[in-house]
Order: structure tokens, then sequence, then C-alpha cells
């Protein structure tokens, strides 16, 4: 009779535990799918972010060519009004008209200075240069200021919720092996019923321990 | 009940809990790898969605920087031309006025060193000093096409990797689903009595064994990413590819085709020693194969050039067979079968390229064409050419006249090395078409009276005020020659006809006629019923010294869609 009882006791713990395993299971998978959803937010603002870059990126390109364009035009017509005059100034020979032409390249030079970006343009021995690097590293950093422009931390974060949930799914295949073991105790004749039990509690416990562990680290 | 059955019934149920609980575990580990290679497929598609963001903002970046490279190159031409004619005062003058020039040359010369150290396309290695030559197309392939295909590529290559995840996803879901089904069938099995349990059970195994070995091949599958520095060659054998489009197209030379076929082969063989299922890159070698073996072929070198043209067949044919269902690779087999004289089956190729891509009937309907007439059937071959014609004028495509152009070119020599009987009239018949859509709006020339009863080139001689006072026939024109003149003899025209000139030329040592499209007219007849005109082939601006350069020339001269003559001179 008492063996009876001990039967019936250990059955009712086993339904226990299968019950509380299949509970923990469906929480922590549950806990795993907001971990998985985190991922594709993160992928989904890593996207965002290459749009960002790439929209900036265009702006920083179109910059560059006008005010690359106006600085080498503004070069030319400089140089040619510069060693016009010089050469005006220095060689008697030199024909009236030439002022002229000193006059007009001037002003060609002159209408390209009022477009230059002069904030990024380099003098150096009296002639200019757009410093491209400059300014596209100096918008970029003022962009990246107001909105995010480099993936990279988003993919990181996507990277780690990822293996995060990966790991927590897996652990379901420790409570699912935990309730098979529970239920081999209880429906089968095997031998030594406690040390299936005991097997099955380590599971879950093992289990249960991680990913408490990683859900609130 | 009796005990007996009561303890059967109890060990079945038993047995069934257990294989139940087993099922639990078999399937959460299938949720894993179904999770696994869920996220994995997300995370290719995002990085497949990232890397396409990356080739458009490349693409668009490197042609803001082209553009201004482009802004510097003509400045430098400028100065250069301005260097040139500087020189050329100087040395037609003398004295103060010479050393004025000299000095303005001198000037021009340092601005434009200036202004090329500023540049990348101005300096070694896309600037030749000794040729004052730009090298544009290198510095296009370097700067925008090569950095833009390994991107492309990359992205291809994620898009891939994420339907292939995707697919193992799909199949463990599915696995899932028809465990949810065994679940089923096994759990109906421990409600019902009697026999009918055994068949629940035993279909609910069936099933859950089947779901097991499914998911374990799927779990087999294994992704393998081309390396990355099969990605670079890849995008640098794509770079030849476009180099050979480009020398055959614009009838440079062969042999430096053959070259780059041969330096792009040998990159795509590396590269599938490392990644031998790389589809790209098989993809693109049969590529390779065909445009060497369409250099060879066009280059005078028919059986070379048709055994690589038989590879790529032979490659083609494998990748439709794994299963890629691409209308271009119908359509390049079905030309490369052209080469090799396969007539049936470039028919049946060409009739596959045509369902899935029928707005290229055009240039898909000229081949057929061309096929047919090699077959000897003249009247099908006729009518496909009609029928395509009649397409490109009722749908046409910015790339009908860039298509003409190439179909007319090829064919012209193809015909001169593996000559077919009535070729010449389908070569005429395009011609003739290209100009009716272009000038008459209509398919077919106009029915004219009109004629050019001779077509003499001539090289004026002038006096000293200018005026001609002799026009000695001339076949050869002097090198360094801006215009060459001819004599046309019109008879039977009307006012408004149409008159398109057209002129082809043929460098030293090419094969291709190439139409040259500055050199080229329309306009419309305001004269006399006849007459006879001195009309010049030349660039728009001789004055500013665009010569002639040495070669062959073909003047076509149309009226109201008529081919009316042709006539050939030389440019020493």
């Amino acid at each position: 009779m008492a063996e009876i009882d001990k039967q019936q006791s250990l059955k009712t713990l086993l339904s226990i535990f299968i019950a509380l395993t299949a509970v923990t299971g469906a929480l922590i998978s549950w806990r795993a799918s907001r971990v998985g959803g985190a991922a594709s937010g993160a992928d989904g603002k890593a996207v965002t972010a290459a749009l960002e870059e790439a929209a900036t990126e265009l702006g920083i390109a179109s910059e560059t060519f006008s005010n690359l364009t106006d600085t080498r035009e503004f070069l030319v017509h400089m140089e040619n009004a510069r060693a016009i005059h010089e050469e005006y100034m220095r060689n008697p020979d030199v024909p009236g008209h030439w002022l002229d032409e000193w006059q007009s390249e001037s002003i060609r030079a002159r209408a390209r200075h009022t477009q230059l970006n002069t904030d990024y343009v380099k003098t150096q021995e009296g002639r200019p240069t757009f410093e491209r690097e400059r300014f596209r590293d100096t918008v970029r950093a003022l962009a990246a200021s107001e909105k995010a422009l480099d993936i990279e931390p988003f993919l990181k974060t996507s990277e780690e919720r990822r293996r995060d949930a990966r790991l927590l799914f897996s652990l379901n295949t420790l409570f699912t092996a935990a309730i098979f073991l529970f239920t081999v105790a209880m429906k089968t004749d095997v031998r030594r019923k406690t040390i299936w039990t005991a097997a099955g509690v380590v599971l879950y416990f093992a289990a249960t321990v991680i990913a408490v562990v990683k859900i609130l680290r | 009940m009796n005990l007996r059955t009561f303890a059967e019934e109890k060990a079945f149920k038993n047995v069934v809990t257990v294989f139940l609980a087993g099922l639990t575990f078999v399937g959460s580990l299938i949720v894993f790898l179904n999770v696994s290679a869920s996220y994995r497929g997300a995370a290719a598609g995002r990085d497949s969605r990232i890397l396409g963001i990356r080739y458009l903002t490349h693409l668009g970046r490197a042609s803001w920087d082209a553009a201004a490279e482009k802004r510097l190159m003509v400045a430098w031409q400028e100065l250069g031309g301005l260097m040139m004619q500087s020189e050329a005062y100087e040395k037609m003058t003398g004295g103060k006025d010479a050393s004025l020039y000299r000095l303005t040359r001198e000037r021009l010369g340092k601005v434009r060193d200036l202004l090329a150290v500023q540049g990348e396309v101005t300096k070694p290695p896309y600037f030749n000093a000794q040729a004052a030559a730009f090298d544009v197309l290198q510095y296009y392939l370097d700067k925008t096409f090569i950095p833009a295909a390994e991107l492309l590529e990359g992205q291809a290559v994620k898009k891939r990797e994420g339907a292939f995840w995707g697919s193992k996803s799909e199949a463990y879901t599915t696995a899932l689903a028809v465990m949810a089904v065994a679940v089923f069938l096994l759990t109906l099995s421990l409600v019902i009595s009697g026999k009918i349990r055994f068949v629940m059970a035993g279909a609910g195994s069936v099933l859950v064994f089947s779901v097991i070995t499914v998911a374990a091949a799927t779990a087999a599958r294994t992704w393998k990413a081309p390396a990355e520095e099969s990605v670079k060659l890849l995008s640098k054998a794509s770079a030849d590819v476009m180099r050979i489009q480009l020398i055959i197209s614009a009838g440079n030379d062969l042999a430096a085709a053959a070259r780059f076929a041969g330096q792009a082969d040998a990159a795509l063989e590396k590269v599938l020693a490392v990644d031998p299922d790389y589809e790209s890159a098989i993809l693109l070698r049969n590529r390779v194969l065909t445009l060497r073996g369409e250099t060879l072929i066009f280059g005078g070198n028919v059986e070379d050039g048709r055994k690589d043209i038989a590879r790529a067949v032979e490659g083609i044919r494998r990748a439709i067979a794994a299963g890629r269902e691409d209308a271009y690779l119908w359509w390049a087999r079905s030309s490369a079968e052209m080469f090799l004289g396969k007539n049936d089956e470039a028919l049946r190729s060409i009739a596959k390229a045509l369902a899935a891509l029928p707005d290229r009937a055009f240039a898909l309907g000229a081949l057929k064409s061309l096929v047919l007439m090699a077959r000897g059937n003249k009247a099908e071959s006729e009518a496909a050419l009609e029928a395509s014609i009649a397409f490109a004028l009722e749908h046409p495509l910015a790339s009908d006249p860039s298509d003409f152009r190439t179909i007319v070119k090829n064919l012209e020599r193809w015909n001169e090395v593996v000559p077919v009987n009535g070729t010449a009239d389908l070569i005429k018949r395009l011609k003739e078409a290209a100009v009716s859509i272009a000038v008459l709006k209509k398919a077919r020339r106009e029915t004219t009276a009109s004629e050019v009863a001779s077509l003499q080139f001539v090289s004026p001689v002038y006096d000293r005020q200018g005026e001609i006072i002799d026009v000695p026939p001339c076949e050869a024109f002097p090198r360094f020659t801006a215009r060459a003149h001819f004599f046309l003899e019109l008879k039977g025209m009307k006012k408004g006809q149409s008159i398109v000139t057209k002129v082809y030329g043929k460098a030293p040592g090419r094969v291709f006629w190439i139409e040259q499209f500055r050199l080229g007219k329309t306009r419309h007849w305001e004269g006399p019923d006849s007459a006879r005109l001195l009309g010049s082939v030349e660039n728009p601006m001789p004055e500013a010294g665009e010569i002639l350069g040495t070669g062959e020339y073909r003047l076509e001269i149309y009226i109201d869609g008529n081919l009316a003559v042709s006539g050939v001179f030389k440019v020493l």
C-alpha cells in the first residue's frame, strides 16, 4: 500500500514538474521571441542608417563637385589674370588690349570666387585648393551629430540579440528533454525512477538558471 | 475489457505518451534550427539591402566625381587648344608678335599644369603625357565600375544567402506543420480504442520519421559564400568583359579584345578553382568565352572562335539544366548557336528568349531572320525581318538605334567571314529600315523615282583667291584632310525629300565598318529636279582642326529611305 502511495506521490510530483517545465519553456520562448524582435528592430535601424548615410554622402558628393569646379575655374582665371597683369607691368612690348584680357579674366575669376565655400579652400602660394576630405569629414560629422549614419552599432546589437535569442530557444531543447525524462519516469516501468526524475530536474533547473542569468544580464 | 486487454492498452498508451514526449524534444530541436535559419536569412537580407543602398550611393558619388574630372579634362583640353593656336601664330608671325604669342603659350601652359595637379584623370595612370591622351575608360573602370561591381556582386551573394536560409527555414516550418498532424494522429490513438488506434499511431509514426529525415537532410545543407578574393577577381573580370564589348562595338583592336578575354578567363579560372560552384563566375566565364569566340571569328579565325563558343554553349546549357531560367541566357545561347551553325537549336533558343522577352522582339527577330536565311528559308527569313522591323516601329525602345547599328556592323563582317546567300539583302533592308524609322517614321522606304546618277570623290584645286579651278577625281585623300569632297548627280528629285548621308569608317588593320555619327547629315531637298552637287564628308568643326583620321570611309546616301548610292574613299 505504501509503495502504491509512493508511486502516486511520484506521479503527482512528475505531473507538476511536467507542467512547470512546459510553462517555463513557454515563458522562455516568449522572451526569446521578444529578443529576436529587438534584433529585427536593430536591423531596421541599420538599414535606415545606411539610407541616411547615402543621403549625406550624395549631398557631400554634389557639393564637392560644385566646390571643386568653382575652385578650379577660379584658379584658371585668377592665374591667367595674374600672369597677364604681371607681364603687362613688366614688359613694355605688351599691347594695350592685354589689359582688356586681364580685366575679362579678373571678372571671370571674381564671379567664381563669390561661389567658393571659402571655409574649405586652402591657399598655398596664393593658389586655392578645395579640401575635399576635410569638407567630407566635417559635413559627415555634423550629419552624424543629428542622425545615425553608422550602421555598425546596429549590426552589433542585432548580432548580440540574435545570439541571445538563439541561446534562449536552444534552452527549450533542455526543457523538452526534461519533459521526456519526466514522462519516461511516469509512464514506464523503468528502474530507478528517481534517477530519471532527478536528471529531469537537473536539466530543468540548469536551463532555468541559464535563461534567468541571460535575461537579467 | 479483460485484464490482458487492459494491460495491453495501458502499455500502448504509455509507449505513445513517451513517444509524444520524445516528439516534443525533436520539435524543439526543429524549432531551434528553424529560428537559426530564419535569423541568418534575415541578417543576409538586411546585408543585401544595405549593400544595395551602398551600391547606389557609390554610383551617385562616382558620377559626381567623374563629372568633376570631366570638367577638369575639358578645361585642360581647352587650354591645350589655345596653346596650339598660340604656337601656330607664333610660327606664322615673327619678331615682337611671335614673342607675345610665346608668352601667351607659356602662360597657358603654366595654368594648365596647375590645373592638372588638381585632378586624377590628368595624372598617370590615367594620363599619358607623351601622347597627351586620357584613359577615361580605365578611370571609369577603376573608380566607378569595379567598386560598383564588387558591391553589386556582394549584394547578390547576400541575396542568394538570404534565399538559401529562407528555403531552409521554410523546410523546417513545413516539417513542424507535418509534425503537428503527426501529434494529432498519435494523440487520437490514445483516445480511441480498437485496432484503428494502431493505424493512427502507425500513420503518426511514419509522418514523424519523414519529418526527422527531412529536417536532418535540411540541416545537412550548408551555405558556402564565395571568398572575398573571388568577388574581387570576378569584378575585375567583369570590367574586362565590359572593355571587350566596347572594343568590339567600337570596332577597335580585336587582338586587344582577345588579350583582355584571356586575362578575364585566367582570373575566372582562379575563382572557379577556389569556388567551383560560384554561379556568377560560371556565367561570366561563358560570356568571356563567347566574346573571345566572337573576337576570333570576326578576326577571321572561325575555327578557333567556334571552339570557344562551343564551350560557352555547353556552359550555358549546363546552367539552364541546373535550373537557371534566365531569358538572357537563352538569348546568349541562341546567338552562340548561330555562330556554330546550329540553326535548328538556335531557332529553339530564340523562341525561348522571345517568349520571356517580348519587348526585345526587334533584336531577336533580326537574329531569327539571319538564322532562317542561313538555314535556306529565304521567305521565312524575310518575313521574320519584316515582323521585327514593324515591331521596332510600333514599340520603340531606347536600344533600337544601337541594336540596328550593332546588327548591321556584325552582319557585314559575318557575311565576309562566313558568306551566306541573301545576307546582303537583309543588311540593306535593315539599313533602309533604320533610316526610314528615324526620318520618315515608317517601317519601309518611300517609293521614289529619284536616283543618284553618279557619286565621285574629288579633290578640288583652288586658285589664290580661294576659288575652285579644277576638281580632279580622287580615291585617296592626303593625311590631315579636313574635308573629303564628292560630286553627286541627282535626278528626279522632289522638294521636301529627305536625304540622309551616313558615313562609316574603318581604321587601318580593323575589320568592322563603324558608323561615324559626327560625319552623318540629314536634310530635306529644296533644289531643282536634277542637280550636280559638290558635297563633302567632314567633322562638324573642321575649322577647329577636326580632321578625318587615317583609314577607309564609306559614304551612303539615302533618299526617302532608299539606299541610293554608296562609295568608298581613303584618307592616307
